[in-house]
């Protein structure tokens, strides 16, 4: 389906979750079986987007492997700091 | 920590549970448009109908079986994030706690069932044995309705036990 926007899908969610939305940024690259998005957010607000234990970044990643099984491809979440 | 008291969202007193009701309506839209928005950016193809109750949310995602699957994921590991994430953006938005439940089709009525009759038969062993009994790693929903279940049976307590993804009920003959 080409409807699945993987960038889209990160940028929105992260946006929801933190305190400075102008400053989340999402970069995607695409591989032949992987898709790497890259997620930058304002140093204050990286514990929102990667939880306690990392409970928030687990579940996007979750989030990320159903919609990309849809392109049947890998999605793989980077947190940049 | 247990289970039991933490995962309940206990009013002390009547200007509590108005705020929660307040909150529980305040949220409404908000959820909705999170969650119409996450769907279609997965590109599956729902329908969020969301009742209030009594401690927060009720949302039913409906959809085709087919896209259902991907939404639940493997033991619910989708559904739970997605409901994870619902909570964790209620609270960016300053509405604070409350219980939120996403169900898709039904599945966390017959998973519930599911959990129940294991804990019949769980019951029977650890009352024959006099050994405790370790249910395998869930969310703390499920460990919820397991802790819930056992009291319900005399002579038996329970615990949660380990860390993270690791934590798990056990059962113990008393």
């Amino acid at each position: 389906m080409s409807n699945v926007t993987l960038r889209e899908l990160v940028e929105f969610i992260s946006k929801a979750l933190v305190d400075q939305p102008d400053d989340v940024e999402v970069s995607e690259i695409a591989g032949e079986q992987t898709i790497v998005l890259e997620l930058r957010v304002a140093k204050e607000d990286l514990g929102k987007v990667i939880g306690k234990q990392g409970r928030t970044v687990k579940a996007m990643r979750a989030i990320l492997n159903a919609a990309s099984s849809k392109l049947k491809k890998r999605a793989d979440l980077e947190i940049l700091e | 920590m247990n289970d039991k008291q933490t995962s309940e969202p206990s009013p002390d007193n009547a200007a509590d549970a108005a705020d929660l009701q307040e909150r529980i309506t305040e949220a409404v839209p908000v959820v909705r448009s999170f969650l119409e928005t996450v769907l279609g950016l997965m590109g599956v193809e729902v329908e969020v109908d969301i009742d209030e109750e009594e401690n927060g949310l009720h949302c039913d995602l409906n959809t085709s079986d087919e896209e259902g699957g991907l939404l639940i994921g493997r033991h619910g590991a989708t559904l739970d994030s997605l409901q994870y994430l619902t909570l964790r953006v209620l609270q960016a938005e300053g509405l604070g706690r409350m219980r939120i439940t996403l169900d898709v089709g039904g599945y966390r009525g017959r998973r519930e069932k599911a959990l129940r009759d294991k804990v019949k038969d769980v019951v029977r062993r650890v009352k024959d044995s006099g050994r405790p009994y370790h249910f395998d790693p869930m969310s703390a929903m499920e460990r919820r309705v397991v802790h819930m279940a056992i009291t319900e049976h005399d002579g038996l307590r329970t615990e949660s036990e380990g860390e993270g993804r690791r934590r798990h009920v056990v059962v113990f003959p008393s």
